[in-house]
């Protein structure tokens, strides 16, 4: 039984007004947490948000147009290579880099969009995919230039490694990535897209132009991919393909599952709860991956709407006044 | 070039891709018959593998391995069946919105999950049976004689698949439902049963695969990984659904994959059948022997 | 209703986990706390790992039974004893983990020196850490120049590095009058950094040796085209360097082909030693030469044959060189305590750069502060055995080279 909501963007919450107040409160209260946490705590969550904008923008491609890719991780690892390598030869600063890398994965994806545009589903996932492991092989094989599994010595942001001033950086990144994509479904570009995933004969009949939708979207999630990447890129020092191995794509699917498709706040939850809990668990090793997965099976066959779903019967059963909804 | 080598790099792809046809038929078969693709069919290749190794050490004793190969195929398509009753299903009672997602993320999931489990259960080492038979010769050619078992296993495979699906009544039940589920339905077939056969069949001929490289490539947790991408490469080359497409789509990957690396960088090997692939892709999205279906 | 209650019990578990796991707290005690950062799970070669904390957990037992744990007399260094603790993080072989694990280390952990890295890429990354904190960090097993070549104040390393290993072969190369090399290697860090630093001994003239290098993807199963490729050039050696599955794949697929053992080959570490060897090639291996890093014939420590004795005794496995030398590395840290007559992670730094300590090994380790790639490093032998029968045990095996310690020549196969 899908529980799909007719009100696509994040509806169910009480209001929007009430939305953006709590999504305000939660913003203040990320940015403040710094100040009580040591800087290991704040090192994992600077890598959670780094997780929120990929999680964030998959969901933008997957969840809301429909168009599965699995090559979303890739896009990052081109943006991190790319400024880092713009930054190391060219000098410029590494702001400069990031943007220089965000639209490079956004032209590569872009490029795929366009190649990919009559394929079915499942084609389209193949494609990508197949694309996402050349890329990785590429980059792996041409150590010459990448320095490949030696790890590529990125110039840092600021001149510190701690995680402090990261933070902040990445929380502004993650911020602005969730509140784009807000504006963006809103609009009517949001709307073609939903048209495009639910029915693509359907919307082409309406009048949308699917080619360049298709493309956009490919264009617009890559290049938040390629600029969280590059961002990652410049705080962690180091470069390496690790990250564009197929695991890596796994686990950004397993986060937007499990915090829920098609919504907001969805990739948020799922990003933040599976990154700390990954980390907490750290002791338990292979043990932590077999958990997660199961809990994806779970959600899956039980309830598909993942967290951000239960959150919104939550408020849907306290609005009715407490009666369940079996 | 020396052509007796150039005789080797084409055996050596031609028997590559015979047993990478198997993988892509299983592919192909669930697909045809329950119109989704199994991301985790590598994972089914790595179990058949462990399956097959421990039936040897633990039990037959590496001179009987032919007798754990059936009983490692048949661990693997229980294990498949099991879990398309229990994870699958679902989506043919409409129980789920969107298909296509569901399976993908499924699948990949149980990816996640059987590496890991691998790992947990055996350790991040390798393993390796005995090999199956002697090397032999073929003319001036090695063959090292695991190989040339696993090549003869395919083929018999392959007709087995082939005689069963279409003389059987099994086999022509499973190939109505491919053609027309609703047909298949009003016919009294049960389609739900013949589902999750039809999984356990395609993840068998994984699980052979891996019980008959098992000597070649090693059982390791990973194993599945490579045969995955072989197999996905197979049937968007020799078209989804189709099974010459599959045989001919393995015996092109092979040649490719060899020929590329002797012509030009044996480093980027498998990146030749990615190209491959895409080229395919771009001018022949439905593959070489694909129906090119229209979008509903 | 069902569903809201299964899924309220999943999300539950999930929450208690993440609460009872991040409260992990170890009771304040007098103990030192020692820490591994190594990696335990994917992308991270976990068995690499295992074999790391194996050796890691035999160092704490040895400090803490053996020595009677640190201080308390030795060295002259008159503070109460105290025992070690050992608090292992899994680095996954991924930068940022490693990043994660290293603080998680220091500050949660209070960890006063930290060993156990495999993969350079994780080294590196937490390198920086190291000075930041000024806690020392042991490379166990990253091999990449950087990590010794970029002087970072607080980072030391017992492995050999690369340009030894790559001196070690050609000059086994020369010593048999062999010209043509052949080299397959690994994609990782361990195998490109071997290419490179066998290409420059060349091309400094060190070696009158012609090099065909080929670089393949750890994840392919298939060398068969590469090696095929080999075999027409008819070189004589063939380099293997891959790690784990690979190393195992290569032999066992240029026996097929007929390349080996009709050419020599040479593994680049010492997988044969360990008993699974012949249980995964059988016959196919013999006939391999391999570096190995000691043999019975060698002046094993009293550290290194107790070290030995009580893996084979706790594990029921033969002891090899990871397993040793994360063991050597607690031991070194714990003598460099003593002699710092301190658990301040400062002075044990100091303590590490000035002191003279016994490993596994007998000659004794430094870490002098010099030149290049050779800050802070020792590098542990390195010798060449050659199995000649099938079945035998490395402690059989002739050892080839360096000179000096010549059992036996190269035997080709009849």
């Amino acid at each position: 039984m899908g529980r799909a909501d007719p009100r696509g963007v994040g509806g169910g919450f009480p209001g929007s007004g009430v939305r953006w107040a709590i999504a305000a409160g939660g913003l203040l209260l990320a940015a403040l947490a710094p100040a009580a946490l040591t800087d290991y705590p704040v090192h994992v969550l600077t890598v959670a948000w780094y997780y929120v904008i990929l999680a964030s923008s998959w969901n933008l491609i997957a969840g809301y147009a429909g168009l599965f890719s699995l090559a979303h991780h890739v896009f990052a690892g081109i943006g991190g290579y790319a400024s880092a390598l713009m930054v190391i030869r060219t000098g410029v600063p590494v702001p400069v880099g990031i943007a220089c890398g965000g639209v490079l994965a956004g032209a590569a994806g872009y490029v795929i969009g366009a190649l990919t545009l009559r394929m079915r589903a499942l084609y389209l996932a193949l494609a990508t995919w197949a694309f996402a492991e050349s890329t990785r092989v590429f980059v792996s094989m041409e150590y010459g230039i990448t320095r490949g599994d030696l790890g590529l010595p990125v110039p840092r942001l600021f001149h510190t490694s701690s995680p402090r001033g990261y933070y902040e950086v990445f929380l502004l990144l993650a911020a602005a990535t969730v509140a784009g994509l807000a504006l963006l479904l809103r609009s009517r570009i949001g709307y073609r897209l939903r048209a495009i995933r639910d029915d693509e004969g359907a919307a082409r009949a309406a009048g949308v132009n699917t080619v360049r939708w298709k493309r956009f979207v490919f264009a617009a999630s890559s290049g938040i991919a390629g600029i969280g990447g590059a961002a990652y890129g410049h705080y962690i020092g180091l470069l390496s393909p690790v990250g564009m191995r197929f695991d890596e794509m796994a686990l950004i699917i397993i986060m937007v599952i499990l915090g829920g498709q098609r919504t907001l706040a969805g990739p948020v939850i799922g990003a933040l709860l599976v990154e700390t809990v990954s980390e907490a668990l750290r002791a338990y090793g292979q043990i932590r991956m077999v958990l997660f997965a199961l809990v994806v099976l779970g959600v899956m066959r039980l309830y598909p709407p993942g967290l951000a779903g239960l959150a919104r019967e939550a408020a849907r059963a306290r609005r009715r006044g407490g009666s369940p909804s079996a | 070039m020396d052509t007796t080598l150039i005789a080797q790099y084409v055996l050596a792809g031609l028997v590559i891709g015979v047993i990478y046809c198997v993988m892509a038929v299983g592919i192909t078969f669930i697909y045809s018959v329950m119109k989704m693709i199994n991301w985790a069919m590598g994972e089914f290749y790595m179990i058949g593998g462990y399956l097959q190794y421990l039936l040897i050490t633990l039990w037959l004793g590496p001179s009987r391995w032919y007798l754990a190969l059936p009983l490692a195929v048949l661990g693997a398509g229980l294990l498949g069946m099991l879990i398309q009753r229990v994870l699958l299903r679902p989506m043919f009672v409409g129980q789920v919105e969107r298909l296509d997602e569901y399976a993908t993320i499924v699948t990949i999931s149980l990816t996640v999950l059987f590496r890991n489990l691998a790992i947990v259960l055996f350790g991040p080492y390798q393993f390796s049976p005995r090999d199956y038979a002697p090397a032999v010769m073929l003319g001036p050619l090695p063959l090292n004689g695991s190989r040339l078992v696993a090549l003869l296993g395919a083929i018999v495979l392959l007709g087995v698949f082939a005689v069963g699906t279409r003389w059987t009544w099994f086999g022509r039940a499973l190939r109505a439902a491919a053609q027309n589920r609703l047909g298949a339905l009003s016919a009294g077939i049960n389609l739900p049963w013949v589902d999750t056969l039809a999984f356990g069949i395609g993840v068998g001929l994984a699980g052979a695969a891996g019980a008959l490289l098992a000597p070649v490539f090693l059982v390791f947790p990973e194993s599945g990984a490579l045969s995955t991408v072989k197999g996905f490469e197979i049937i968007v080359i020799g078209g989804l659904g189709s099974l010459p497409g599959s045989i001919v789509g393995g015996l092109l990957l092979g040649l490719v994959e060899s020929l590329g690396s002797v012509f030009f960088s044996p480093s980027f090997r498998d990146v030749y059948g990615f190209g491959l692939l895409l080229l395919i892709l771009a001018l022949r999205p439905a593959g070489l022997w694909g129906e090119q279906t229209r979008e509903a | 209703m069902k569903r809201r209650v299964a899924v309220n019990i999943a999300v539950g578990t999930l929450v208690a986990g993440l609460a009872g796991g991040g409260t992990v707290g170890w009771p304040a005690s007098v103990s030192v706390t020692l820490g591994v950062l190594t990696p335990l799970s994917p992308p991270g070669d976990a068995s690499a790992g295992q074999l790391i904390v194996r050796g890691a957990e035999l160092g704490v037992q040895y400090i803490n039974t053996v020595m009677g744990g640190v201080f308390g007399g030795k060295a002259g260094c008159a503070a109460p004893a105290a025992q070690v603790r050992l608090a292992v993080e899994d680095s996954s072989g991924v930068p940022e983990k490693a990043i994660a694990g290293f603080r998680r280390l220091v500050s949660e952990d209070q960890a006063v020196g930290v060993w156990g890295a495999f993969h350079s890429s994780a080294m590196l990354a937490a390198a920086p850490l190291a000075d930041e904190f000024q806690v020392p960090y042991i490379s166990t097993a990253a091999s990449a120049a950087d990590i010794t070549k970029k002087h970072f104040a607080a980072v030391f390393r017992t492995h050999p590095i690369d340009p030894d290993r790559a001196a070690a072969w050609l000059g086994f190369v020369q010593a048999q009058g062999w010209h043509k090399v052949a080299m397959l290697a690994e994609n990782t860090d361990y195998g490109i950094g071997l290419v490179e630093a066998t290409r420059s001994l060349i091309a400094a003239g060190k070696a009158n040796v012609t090099l065909d290098a080929v670089v393949f993807d750890r994840t392919s199963s298939d060398l068969t085209p590469q090696l095929l490729k080999f075999k027409s050039e008819k070189p004589d050696l063939v380099l293997n360097v891959g790690v784990g599955t690979p190393a195992y794949l290569i032999v066992k697929q240029a026996h097929d082909i007929g390349l080996f053992p009709e050419t020599p080959m040479l593994g680049s570490y010492d997988f044969p030693v360990r008993p699974e060897y012949w249980k995964n090639l059988g016959p196919a291996g013999n006939s391999l030469a391999f570096i190995s890093y000691y043999h019975p014939r060698m002046a094993l420590s009293p550290l290194g044959r107790w070290a030995a004795v009580e893996y084979a005794k706790r594990y029921k496995d033969v002891a090899i060189y990871a397993n040793l030398n994360s063991f050597g590395d607690a031991v070194i840290l714990a003598e460099a305590m003593n002699q710092a007559c301190s658990s301040d992670p400062k002075r044990i730094i100091a303590a590490l750069e000035r002191g003279h300590f016994d490993t596994w090994i007998g000659g004794g380790v430094t870490f002098p502060r010099a030149e290049g790639v050779y800050w802070h490093q020792w590098s542990p032998p390195m010798i060449i055995l050659q199995y000649t029968q099938v079945d035998q045990t490395y402690d059989q095996a002739p050892i080839l080279y360096p000179a000096g310690m010549k059992t036996g020549t190269y035997t080709a196969p009849r």
